[in-house]
C-alpha cells in the first residue's frame, strides 16, 4: 500500500455519508417515539396520583387519620361520618383467607407441576391453572353468587357450623349484649348465610391460584440440577429435597404471593357479587362485610356532594398506594433474584 | 509413587468402618462371617446399562478391595460416570435408564428389590464435577447429611461438622465464618466443603465424578492429597480424565473404553505395561 491509496482527511469516505442520511433518520424518529411512549406511561400514572390527591384533598385535610381509625361511615349530607375500619377489616380478612387456603394450594400444584407430574400431564395442568386467569372477574363474581354461596350456605357452611358452634376455648372479648365471646365458635356466629366474608375469601382463593401457581412454578423449575443431584446424592429423600428447592426459591415464592396478595387486595366486582356488603366488623366468618374496592364500586355514582365525593378519592388513593407497594415489593424480588440468577 | 495395598492397608479400613457405625440403625453390611475370605468393598458383575434402547454400559466386571483408591479412565463417553452413578443408584433418577447385572457393596446387594436408597446413598458419599454446594451456610452444608438422616442434638452436630470439616482440610479456613453463606468460598474451597458434606455420615465408600476438573492446579493438589488421606479410612472411587491424577492418587486403576471395561490393574503395571495395546495408547496419550 503507498501513500497516494490513502484519501486525505478531506476525502473521509465515512464522514457524512448522504446514501444513508434516510437510514439514519429512521433511527432517530422510531427512537424518538419510543422515549416519547415511555414519557407518556410514566405521566399517565402521575396523573392518576396527581388526580387523587387533588380530588381527596378535602377529606385528607377534614378527616385525615380518623378515615382508618373509625367505623361509623354515614354519607347523608349533614351527618358526613367517613371512616373505612370496616372496609379495611373487609379487604384484610378476605386476603388473608385468600392467602390461608391460596397459597398452599398454589405452592402444592407447583410443586405437583415441576416434581410429581409427568411431563404429558404436566403442560395440561400448567395450562389449564393459567386458563383462570383468563376468566373475567365479573364470570368469577357471577359464579360465586348463583353456585358457590348457595352451596356454601345450604352445604359446606352447616358443617363447619355443627362442629364448631360449641367450642369455646379461648374467651377473646365480649359481644355488646355482655356474653362472653370465645374462639373458635365466634368464628361461626350467626349461622350459615353463603354471603360472607368466607365467601369472598374463597372467591378470591380461586383468583389469586393462577399468578402464584405461574410464578412459583417457573422459579421452581430453575432449581439447579446439581443441587438436586447433590441432595439425593446424599441420601435426601424426595420431600426433603423438595424443601430444599423451595428453601432455594423461597425470594421468587413471596414474591409469587405478594403478587396473589396485591391482585386479593384489588380486586372488585367478584368479591362485592358475594360478600353482603355491610359494613360489619365481625368475627365470624358467616358475617357480611365490605371491602375497600367494594365502597368504592357500589357507591361512587351516589357520592353526590363534594366531602362523600372527596372520601371516595380517599379510599381510591388508599388502594392505589397499597397495590404499588405490594407490586413494587413483589417485582423487586423476583428482579432481584433475575440477577442472582444472571450472576451465578 | 503409589503405596502397593498390603493386608494391613485392607484389615486397617475394616477396622476403622466397624468402629464409625458401631452406634448406627442396623448395618446394611453383615461382618463378614469368616475373616479369612477376602471380600470386595465393591463387586460389580456383568454390568450392562441402557439408555432407552441404547446400551451404555456392557458386561464390566470389575471388584474393588477396602480401603483403595480406584481410577476410572478412559475418552469421554465411554461410560465412567454411568457406572459410578450405578455404584449409589443415582440412576434411579434418570428415566429411561435400566441397569442389569449385580452390584455388591461389602457383600449386599444394592440393586436388590428391598434396597432401602437413602440408606445405600447415604453410606455411598458423592461428589460431583462441578462444586455444588447448598446455598445455606458452610456449617448447614456439612450438618445437612446429618440432619436429613435424623441426627438431632446441636453439640452431636457441631462435633461431626468440626470433624468433616477437618478431614476436608477446610477446617482451618472456615472455622471463624461458619455461619456465613457457602457461596462465598472459592471454588477449590467449595469442592472441599463438599467433600466434608460427602463424608460427614460416615459413608463407607466415597465416588468422586472428576472432582477436580473445574479445579486450578492449586486446588486440585489440595484435593489430591485429600483423597490419599482419606483412602486411610474410606472407599473412594474417583473418575478422572487426568492421567497423572490417577498415577498421584490411585492404587488401582480401570480403563474403560465405548462401555467396556478393557482392563484394570494396579496403577503402576496399568501405565508401564498393560496388557492391552489400547490401554498403552491411552495412558500414553495416543488417542482420547
Ligand atoms: N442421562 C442420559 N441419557 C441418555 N444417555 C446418556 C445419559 N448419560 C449418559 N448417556 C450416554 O451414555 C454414554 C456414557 O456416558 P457417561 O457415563 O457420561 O460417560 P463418561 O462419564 O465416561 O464421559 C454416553 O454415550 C452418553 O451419551
Ligand atoms: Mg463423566
Amino acid at each position: 500500500m503507498n501513500d497516494a491509496d490513502n484519501p486525505s482527511p478531506l476525502q473521509n469516505p465515512f464522514i457524512d455519508v448522504p446514501q444513508n442520511a434516510a437510514r439514519r433518520l429512521v433511527d432517530r424518529i422510531t427512537k424518538a417515539a419510543a422515549l416519547g411512549g415511555v414519557l407518556l406511561t410514566i405521566s399517565i400514572l402521575a396523573i392518576i396520583f396527581i388526580v387523587l390527591i387533588h380530588g381527596s384533598w378535602m377529606a385528607l385535610r377534614q378527616i385525615g387519620w380518623h378515615f382508618f381509625t373509625t367505623q361509623a361511615w354515614n354519607p347523608v349530607p349533614g351527618r358526613d361520618k367517613y371512616g373505612v375500619l370496616s372496609f379495611l377489616y373487609g379487604t384484610g380478612v378476605t386476603t388473608f383467607l385468600a392467602l390461608l387456603f391460596g397459597v398452599p394450594l398454589s405452592i402444592g400444584t407447583a410443586v405437583f407441576i415441576t416434581r410429581i407430574a409427568p411431563r404429558w400431564l404436566a403442560g395440561p395442568v400448567s395450562f389449564l391453572v393459567e386458563l383462570l386467569a383468563a376468566i373475567p372477574s365479573i364470570a368469577y363474581g357471577l359464579w360465586g353468587c348463583f353456585v358457590m354461596s348457595p352451596w356454601l350456605q345450604n352445604y359446606l357452611e352447616p358443617v363447619i357450623y355443627d362442629a364448631l358452634r360449641h367450642i369455646a376455648i379461648i374467651p377473646v372479648g365480649k359481644y355488646p349484649s355482655g356474653r362472653i365471646e370465645y374462639f373458635p365458635a365466634n368464628l361461626v356466629r350467626g349461622g350459615p348465610s353463603g354471603s360472607d366474608f368466607l365467601a369472598g375469601g374463597l372467591i378470591l382463593t380461586i383468583m389469586i391460584l393462577p399468578i402464584i401457581t405461574a410464578i412459583t412454578r417457573d422459579v421452581l423449575q430453575q432449581f439447579p440440577a446439581e443441587i438436586e443431584q447433590g441432595a439425593y446424592g446424599l441420601g435426601a429423600t424426595w420431600w426433603q429435597t423438595t424443601r430444599l428447592a423451595l428453601a432455594y426459591c423461597r425470594a421468587g415464592i413471596f414474591g409469587a404471593i405478594m403478587l396473589g396478595m396485591a391482585r386479593a387486595i384489588g380486586e372488585t366486582m367478584a368479591v362485592i357479587m358475594v360478600i353482603g356488603n355491610t359494613d360489619h366488623i365481625s368475627a365470624s366468618l358467616f358475617a357480611g362485610g365490605q371491602t375497600m374496592s367494594g365502597v368504592l364500586a357500589n357507591e361512587f355514582m351516589e357520592a353526590d356532594h363534594p366531602i362523600y365525593l372527596s372520601a371516595m378519592f380517599y379510599v381510591a388513593l388508599v388502594l392505589m398506594l397499597s397495590s404499588l407497594v405490594t407490586n413494587v415489593i413483589a417485582r423487586g424480588l423476583l428482579a432481584k433474584i433475575q440477577t442472582e440468577r444472571k450472576a451465578a | 509413587m503409589t503405596p502397593p495395598v498390603s493386608a494391613e492397608n485392607v484389615s486397617r479400613a475394616n477396622g476403622a468402618q466397624h468402629g464409625s457405625h458401631s452406634a448406627h440403625a442396623p448395618r446394611m453390611i453383615p461382618v463378614a462371617p469368616d475373616q479369612h475370605v477376602k471380600r470386595h468393598a465393591i463387586d460389580i458383575k456383568n454390568l450392562e446399562v441402557f439408555y432407552g434402547k441404547g446400551r451404555a454400559v456392557h458386561g464390566v466386571n470389575l471388584q474393588i478391595a477396602h480401603g483403595e483408591v480406584t481410577a476410572f479412565i478412559g475418552p469421554s463417553g465411554c461410560g465412567k460416570s454411568t457406572i459410578l452413578r450405578c455404584l449409589n443408584r443415582m440412576n434411579d433418577l434418570i428415566k429411561h435408564c435400566q441397569v442389569r447385572g449385580s452390584i455388591k457393596i461389602h457383600g449386599a446387594d444394592i440393586y436388590d428389590r428391598r434396597t432401602d436408597v437413602m440408606e445405600l446413598r447415604k453410606r455411598t458419599g458423592m461428589v460431583f464435577q462441578k462444586p455444588n454446594p447448598f446455598p445455606k451456610s458452610i456449617f448447614d452444608n456439612v450438618a445437612y447429611p446429618l440432619r436429613i438422616h435424623g441426627v438431632r442434638g446441636k453439640a452431636v452436630i457441631a462435633e461431626k461438622v468440626e470433624k468433616s470439616l477437618r478431614s476436608a482440610g477446610l477446617w482451618e479456613e472456615v472455622k471463624d465464618r461458619l455461619h456465613v453463606s457457602a457461596l462465598s468460598l472459592s471454588g477449590g474451597q467449595q469442592q472441599r466443603l463438599c467433600i466434608a458434606r460427602a463424608i460427614a455420615a460416615d459413608p463407607e465408600v466415597l465416588l468422586m465424578d472428576e472432582p477436580c476438573s473445574a479445579l486450578d492446579p492449586i486446588a486440585t493438589k489440595t484435593v489430591e492429597s485429600l483423597i490419599n488421606e482419606l483412602s486411610k479410612t474410606i472407599t473412594i472411587v474417583v473418575v478422572t480424565h487426568n492421567m497423572h491424577q490417577a498415577v498421584r492418587v490411585a492404587h488401582q486403576t480401570a480403563f474403560f473404553y465405548m462401555g467396556n471395561l478393557i482392563e484394570a490393574g494396579p496403577t503402576d503395571k496399568m501405565f508401564h505395561n498393560p496388557e492391552h495395546q489400547q490401554t498403552l495408547a491411552y495412558v500414553t496419550g495416543q488417542f482420547g
